[in-house]
């Protein structure tokens, strides 16, 4: 008898249980996004393009992606990843697969770097490829360069665009200063910089003070920790340091969407212009946004948007939607995605007595005018103590709930001082 | 010189998502002893499941928030009849430790099902409706969080003082096992704590999830500035939490135009609840001493 109650209390206390984990199921498969139908029928054209998988000794290549609360930048490696899985089944690079190592840190450094060692010293990676780290950059560049390691890969603090090893595909924080230029095309006469209170982030404010000093224009940076507290006494505050002729430029990152829910509600669309950097970029950032902010929104993007019609940008969705439909199309998976590929045709070049960590990050280093329709300019890994090579941009704006390019013409982010561009562009 | 109307006026829809969020935590604890720190996250998981109704599978929005809020309250009435009931006997902080293990395993489950790398609005048809007060714009929902605290504190403070059932909470709060012997149907009471505790977290969640952000760790953690003003209002009075949660919410919005001061204004409830908690230990001096 006791032994049935048992088994009846068991069953009993398993019911929420199951139900909770149907509930999870349910709910998880309704909120995933269906792959692009379209992108299936491109013809893929990795690496070689041999169509033959590869099957001779790895390549071991390897990267870390931050995965913390709020803070997830896994689709870099992910996107990477997906490459190198189509690299391998097109001959590898000349028929070595490639051995992709991810391991995912948060916003510790020690972690972080206990990671960065495993990679170098227990996996024997010869290059590090398609990262987007917060830490990596900012913890890891010595070790890496005591190693040898010379990286391409995505930036996310600015710390990253100073690192004499480290060449970062994307523009990132960077893109205030031409989201700033838009809004001068368009007349402002003061500027407000509103940004995410992260360690260092004054710097954003010197950088878009001496652009202002460059351009004859008052400049003022708002500092406010994220997630808001208060969006709409944000959004009315902005309005008034910006005043009748001033303009805003966002750089909240994960902020934006509350900050922009915030203004519409305020009715404070049309009191100001707005601008953004490319951290904006999420299309579900544009379909959270209603009709009033149609052609109201000035963003400086470092790539061409994923639906535009383009071959390389066709190829990038079609290996996506074949070997990894799951990971969302933004500038993070293009920016994995791009390090992956560039990558692969310098290796390709690469002779088999080569393939050493020398030989893989002499290859790395030497990358110079790569070509792609998701960029303005062709890329150089370039050298000296700071790099960006992805230094032109387009002027993306919001219509009907989707980003869309104003003219697909491109522009040069405006050189200042702290930015480095002068000396950069002389690099490349 | 600064105008500091719009921010006084914002302040008070501030002050009621404060309110909101310390009314439920007070309720709860006058009801069953017990500190809730899931309040955020249950709330959370009703807007959740709301949004993916309404804006995934497009059903009626009406239905969807009632489905929400059964969610959250089942989820509550869950916790309540099983650990809840476990942990009755322990002493106030082990049962406030408790729901930090729902809080804990909530958040897991909606970072999972809800990845906090995609952008989530659930616009409510309250929000339609707005008014201008001065430069500021004060919309339906941001109307309906000043209201529904005080709506909530006026029914609890009657129904805790005249009805039966009422009577028993509270005496259940002071002393479960005496109320037991005296016949107070305890696992009755409680579950109807609890339940109203959901129903209660299940609206907040969905009105807080339009007025703060749709995401799993903004709504969770919600629930440390409203324990700040319940800790004003030494977890007994609803209507000092009350009236600390509009304080609260018009002193914060007042700080946002001075730099130099704004970039710290989130920690006004603490600040408030430290010289509160301390000007009350200074008044009643003698509470606590041997």
């Amino acid at each position: 008898m006791k032994t049935q109650n048992s088994a009846h209390r068991a069953t009993i206390r398993s019911i929420p249980i199951a139900a909770a984990a149907v509930l999870a199921i349910a709910l998880s498969g309704c909120t995933t996004s269906s792959s692009d139908s379209s992108a299936s029928s491109v013809a893929l054209d990795c690496g070689s393009a041999t169509g033959t998988p590869a099957t001779g000794s790895p390549i071991k290549l390897g990267a870390l992606s931050v995965d913390a609360p709020g803070i997830v930048y896994t689709a870099s490696t992910d996107a990477a990843s997906a490459y190198f899985d189509c690299v391998n089944d097109n001959g590898g690079i000349n028929g070595h697969p490639i051995d992709y190592t991810v391991y995912h840190d948060a916003l510790d450094p020690a972690p972080s770097t206990a990671l960065a060692t495993q990679l170098v010293e227990q996996d024997g990676v010869l290059g590090i490829v398609g990262g987007a780290s917060v830490m990596d950059c900012l913890a890891n560049q010595q070790y890496y360069a005591s190693k040898g390691f010379y990286l391409v890969g995505m930036a996310l603090p600015d710390g990253c665009f100073a690192q004499t090893n480290y060449s970062p595909v994307n523009a990132a924080g960077q893109t205030i200063i031409p989201a700033a230029q838009l809004l001068v095309k368009q007349g402002v006469k003061k500027i407000v910089l509103v940004s995410n209170a992260a360690p260092g982030i004054e710097v954003s404010g010197q950088m878009m003070a001496q652009f202002g000093q460059s351009v004859g224009v008052e400049t003022e940076q708002i500092v406010e920790n994220v997630p808001l507290s208060d969006a709409n006494g944000l959004a009315v505050r902005l309005v008034q340091e910006a005043g009748p002729d001033g303009g805003v430029v966002l750089n909240l990152g994960t902020g934006d969407p509350q900050l922009l829910a915030a203004i519409e509600a305020q009715g404070l669309i049309d009191q100001v212009k707005w601008g953004s950097d490319s951290s904006i970029l999420l299309d579900s950032t544009a379909a959270g946004l209603s009709s009033a902010w149609n052609d109201k929104l000035s963003v400086a993007s470092d790539f061409a948007l994923s639906s535009t019609d383009a071959p390389d940008i066709d190829q990038f969705k079609a290996v996506l939607a074949k070997y990894s439909p799951n990971t969302s199309k933004d500038a993070t998976s293009i920016s994995g995605y791009l390090a992956a590929q560039m990558t692969t045709e310098a290796l390709l070049a690469l002779p088999d007595d080569q393939l050493t960590v020398t030989g893989v990050n002499d290859a790395i280093t030497g990358i110079k005018g790569f070509t792609s329709d998701f960029l303005c300019q062709p890329f150089s890994y370039g050298s000296g103590d700071h790099h960006m090579s992805n230094n032109s941009v387009r002027e993306v704006t919001v219509r009907d709930g989707a980003w869309v390019e104003t003219s697909g013409d491109c522009f040069d982010i405006t050189a200042v001082p702290l930015n480095y561009l002068e000396q950069i562009r002389a690099s490349l | 010189m600064v105008n500091l109307t719009p921010y006084l006026v914002l302040g008070l829809a501030l002050g009621g998502v404060f309110a909101l969020s310390s009314v439920g935590i007070v309720v709860l604890f006058r009801a069953t002893g017990v500190l809730n720190f899931a309040g955020g996250a249950i709330g959370a998981l009703s807007a959740f499941v709301a949004w993916t109704l309404t804006q995934q599978w497009h059903w009626n929005q009406w239905v969807s928030y009632l489905i929400g809020i059964l969610v959250a309250t089942a989820v509550s009435v869950a916790y309540g009849i099983t650990a809840g009931r476990a942990l009755a006997q322990r002493p106030p902080i082990v049962k406030a430790v408790g729901t930090l293990a729902v809080l804990l395993l909530l958040v897991g489950f909606m970072t999972v099902v809800w990845p906090e790398n995609v952008t989530r609005s659930m616009p409510l048809p309250t929000s339609a409706f707005s008014v201008s007060i001065g430069q500021a714009v004060i919309n339906g929902t941001q109307m309906l969080s000043m209201a529904i605290p005080i709506v909530v504190t006026v029914g609890t403070a009657i129904f805790l003082k005249k009805t039966k059932l009422g009577m028993a909470m509270r005496a259940l709060a002071d002393d479960r096992e005496i109320s037991a012997m005296l016949g107070v149907p305890v696992r009755k009471v409680e579950a109807i704590a609890w339940i109203g505790a959901g129903v209660l977290a299940g609206v907040s969640g969905i009105l807080l999830s339009n007025l703060v952000n749709l995401a799993a760790s903004d709504l969770t953690f919600l629930v440390i500035p409203a324990l700040a003003v319940a800790l004003a209002a030494r977890l007994e009075s609803l209507w000092i939490s009350l009236g600390v949660g509009f304080a609260i919410g018009v002193l914060q919005a007042a700080l946002t135009p001075f730099s130099g001061i704004s970039e710290f204004r989130s920690a006004t409830p603490f600040v408030v609840a430290t010289i509160a908690v301390l000007w009350l230990a200074w008044r009643r001096p003698t509470l606590g001493r041997v």
